[in-house]
């Protein structure tokens, strides 16, 4: 894949002691911690969904979505709030990490893809690739697979209940 | 003629045909003081008849020397001088408005 | 949108437009109603349309509306004078709405359209006019165009003694156009000497605009008494060009008018209370800060105080960005008031008796996805009356009432507003739709299809160009482009058929922006907002009530009834539930298919009109949630899918947390 820039500027932070970065032109946000209102019927990791200025955001933990046991919240405790994007629609979605880190640039040539240690450790899915900048070590995530790829549909059997009269005639509806 | 001062002409309600031989009388009568002030607030009735009346009122002041004055007037009174164009006789531009606005 | 600069005239053309596309309605809805028999007060008020449509359309200067209008006029005040209504009458005049909206809608588009487009219609209507007052039509007149008259009033002087008043003469013109009235008195004697019941002005009056000669000549024919009337064609008098179709020569703003029907939107004023009582709370709020700006130090108390004033001011925002929002929904009727009409003229075009039944009227949507329903909605409709419902004389034979019915309904359902359209007509032929299929080869030979495989082919694209189905299959319009709409607004369709039973079509729009009032409950740590509308009652637990069934299942016996009782939580796998623990708790009691269903609660906290906020906009469905909503602290609440919940209650255990 050939990029314009030489350049990938990126925000940091720290997820149980490792060093993660995203690309910054897909960072809304940065919020202090708030206890999500947890969603019924969702995989572990998604912890639940905040308000943002009137819009629900679901919110996943990259603690738990890296396979690591969940931590208690800090006063360092950050949700970065990114921009998805699905084909042609785009949501905005949280991530919780331990603390912010800073923006760095970082060379692409720098880049490397992810060593097969990182598909033992499950998290091939959604790392792009890890990047050596002052001698510390960043995994750079793919901000579109942060959260599994699911259509934005059913997540369960949300199939249209009709009234009582349809439910009589039609065997089952789309 | 009269040498008492002003007539204070008080017009009446409804200045209409059928009434147009006792309104000419009144103004007739009004016609004899040197001035005449007019209040033309209460007129909620009004046709042809008595706006040609009202001009025949003003030319006759005019011929005779007799001041007239319009002291507040209907806005009915204003609209209908308007339709029937006799604006250029009973000129009211300016004169006080108070009553009532339109018939029906 | 209004051009930059609009002038008197174009503004006073699209307050004209808008009121007498509301008028228009009214109208067409009264006239509906006609055949039915009408109060006199209603056909007053059709008069009263209809007689200040005329007056607007002549003042503004739409001539070529003046003497449709005019007509219409006279065959309103005939049956408000107690005249028969005859059975042709009414489709004429339908027919003369129709003909103005057309009119009108030229003129918002910027185009005039020509005098004598209507000319067919309006001598009908004259004809019905004349007939109804008793007198003989008058013949065809030679059309003249538009232009300034010069009329020259000569009275007799017996005139007024004979009762009639050029005042009124003057004012019913003045309603036909812009006057300019001159008055001759000459002829006026001397106050002593002149008869007071005489007349002895004369009139030159100069009527500008577009007003036809047959109308000025009517107003005329009634004169009584010996009068001179002299109706002449005037030079234009010159000055600003009243037409919007004025050549280009005034520059770009003279030009083209564009109202956009779509660009206002009526409010509700208890809307327009609600956006002003949160404003004033904005405003306290804001002076509440204000306050606390100022010298001194910034101690702890100050600061808690500034604290609670964001918060405040949060709350505040909050609520108005709701309010606002809440601004842009808009009642189904909108939608719902074109088909009354459609199914009228349908069903005489095609000799059908059919009946329309309309439910949910005041079901809100936002604008955006208001206006995108109209045209399936309309689509689905005349499916219906076309293909649908029966001839009468089919309908009878077979058992059914002489008059199809079809029913059009919209509720709100779970944070979806669902509509249905259904009849009771022949119900689709499932065997042709998969003959049909075969042939367009969307179905392989020899394979055979299930009742809902068959009934998801209709959807398909392509398969409504078939001319010989008596399904769904419209004017060249299908089903599929119905899916599409419905699908681009983020919803589906789901299809119900009985064969000689009738059709069930239900259209569900996932709601990006509703409001629906809604209950708030505790259970545990969680809060929920129940929809008011599934809430039956609630009532107090009684432990003495309660009964275990079969080892796992609680019910409360409640009057006769046995409700299952539900844990929240537990049912939506969310930590804290509290199962056992019954004492003292509520239960709201909601109905759902198959039946009651009891929710236990902790408390029952505020019941109030909630923002639905829907979850799918960054996540996706969750089964079990309608979605959710913001309460006053910020924090989020979920509305329960009532219907989901019921269905998941029964197909499954309810677990113990």
């Amino acid at each position: 894949m050939t990029t314009a820039h030489t350049q990938e500027q990126l925000l940091t932070f720290f997820v149980a002691g490792a060093e993660y970065g995203v690309e910054i032109l897909r960072v809304q946000e940065i919020r202090g911690w708030s206890q999500p209102m947890p969603l019924p019927r969702t995989p572990p990791f998604v912890k639940g969904v905040i308000n943002i200025r009137g819009d629900i955001v679901p919110i996943a933990d990259l603690r738990e979505r890296l396979g690591l046991p969940p931590g208690a919240p800090t006063a360092t405790t950050a949700i970065v709030v990114l921009r998805i994007d699905h084909g042609d629609r785009s949501t905005v979605r949280g991530i919780v990490v331990d603390a912010m880190s800073d923006v760095t640039n970082v060379d692409v040539a720098h880049i490397k893809p992810p060593p097969a240690v990182a598909e033992a450790a499950g998290f091939a899915a959604f790392a792009r690739g890890i990047a050596i900048v002052d001698d510390k070590l960043i995994t750079i995530l793919d901000v579109d697979r942060v959260f599994p790829s699911s259509p934005a549909g059913d997540a369960g059997d949300g199939a249209l209940p009709l009234s009582p009269a349809t439910a009589a005639l039609a065997p089952r509806p789309l | 003629m009269n040498k008492a001062p002003r007539a204070n002409l008080e017009l009446p309600a409804a200045l209409d045909v059928a009434g147009a031989p006792e309104l000419r009388a009144l103004l007739v009568a009004a016609l004899r003081h040197p001035e005449i002030a007019i209040d033309g607030s209460k007129i909620q009735q009004l046709d042809t008849a008595g706006v040609q009346l009202l001009c025949a009122l003003v030319r006759a002041a005019e011929r005779r020397g007799v001041a007239l004055r319009w002291t507040v007037v209907s806005p009915m009174l204003v609209t209908c001088v308007k339709l029937l164009g006799v604006g250029d006789v009973l000129r009211l531009d300016g004169v006080r408005q108070e009553g009532v606005e339109w018939f029906e | 949108m209004k051009p930059a600069h609009a002038t008197t005239q174009e503004m006073l053309l699209l307050t004209f437009l808008e009121e007498s596309f509301e008028g228009l309605e009214r109208l067409e809805a009264g006239l509906l109603e006609l055949d039915a028999g009408v109060s006199s007060e209603r056909i007053d008020d059709l008069f009263r349309v209809v007689h200040s449509m005329k007056g607007g359309a002549a003042a503004i200067g739409v001539g070529e509306l003046v003497s449709l209008v005019h007509a219409m006029e006279g065959i309103l005040d005939g049956l408000r004078r107690g005249e028969p209504l005859a059975a042709d009458t009414s489709s004429a005049l339908l027919r003369g709405v129709d003909a103005i909206r057309t009119t009108l809608g030229e003129r918002q588009a910027g185009r005039v359209v020509a005098l004598d487009a209507h000319a067919e219609l309006t001598a009908l209507l004259e004809r019905y006019a004349a007939r109804s007052h008793g007198r003989s039509a008058p013949a065809a007149r030679p059309l003249e165009a538009p232009g300034d008259w010069r009329i020259d009033l000569v009275p007799g002087p017996e005139l007024m003694r004979g009762g009639t008043d050029p005042l009124k003469l003057l004012r019913a013109l003045g309603e036909l156009g812009p006057l300019a009235v001159t008055a001759e008195l000459d002829g006026l004697p001397d106050l002593d000497a002149l008869d007071p019941a005489a007349c002895y002005l004369r009139w030159q009056i100069r009527l500008a605009g577009a007003v036809p000669r047959a109308a000025i000549d009517d107003l005329f024919g009634w004169l009584e008494g010996p009068c001179e009337v002299t109706i002449r064609r005037a030079e234009p008098t010159p000055g600003p060009a009243e037409a919007p179709s004025a050549p280009a020569a005034a520059g770009d703003e003279a030009g083209v008018l564009v109202a956009g029907a779509g660009s206002t939107i009526r409010v509700d004023i208890d809307k327009i209370d609600q956006l002003m009582n949160m404003v004033g709370e904005l405003v306290i709020t804001q002076s509440m800060l204000g306050e606390l700006d100022g010298d001194g130090p910034i101690d702890a108390a100050r600061l808690a105080r500034i604290r609670e004033g964001l918060g405040q001011l949060a709350r505040n925002t909050r609520a108005l960005q709701d309010s606002v929002m809440r601004l842009r929904s808009m009642p189904m009727s909108t939608v719902f008031k074109r088909l009354p009409r459609l199914v009228h003229d349908l069903g005489k075009q095609l000799g059908k008796e059919v009946e329309l039944e309309i439910a949910g009227e005041n079901t809100e949507l936002d604008k955006a996805v208001l206006e995108h329903l109209g045209d399936p909605l309309v689509h689905l409709v005349r499916n219906c009356v076309d293909h649908g419902i029966e001839p009468a004389g089919e309908r009878l034979a077979a058992g059914k009432p002489r008059a199809g019915r079809i029913r059009v309904s919209a509720e709100h359902r779970g944070g979806d507003v669902v509509v249905e359209i259904s009849d009771d007509g022949r119900g689709l032929d499932s065997e042709r739709i998969l003959a049909t299929a075969r042939r367009r080869g969307l179905v392989a030979p020899g394979v055979a299809l299930d009742e809902h495989a068959m009934l998801q082919l209709v959807i398909q694209p392509g398969f409504s160009t078939a001319t010989e189905v008596t399904s769904v299959s419209g004017r060249g319009v299908g089903m599929d482009v119905v899916h599409r709409h419905v699908e681009d607004l983020g919803g589906d369709v789901s299809l119900a058929s009985e064969r000689g039973r009738g059709v069930r079509i239900a259209l569900r729009l996932p709601l990006t922006l509703a409001t629906i009032d809604g209950q708030l409950i505790r259970a545990g740590a969680h809060t929920f907002v129940i929809p008011l509308l599934s809430i039956t009652e609630s009532v107090v637990i009684d432990p003495r009530h309660q009964s275990r069934l079969g080892g796992a299942c609680e019910v409360y016996r409640l009057r006769q009834q046995l409700i299952p009782m539900i844990e929240l939580a537990a049912l939506l796998g969310l930590p804290g539930a509290h199962p056992g623990h019954h004492d003292r708790r509520m239960m709201v009691i909601v109905s759902a298919t198959g039946g009651p269903l009891g929710f236990v609660v902790d408390e029952l906290l505020a019941q109030q009109q909630v923002v639905v906020k829907s979850l799918e906009t960054n996540y996706q469905r969750v089964a079990g949630l309608a979605g959710a909503t913001i309460l006053g602290d910020g924090r989020v609440a979920f509305i329960l899918d009532v219907a989901a919940l019921a269905q998941l209650a029964r197909s499954a255990l309810p677990t113990a947390a």
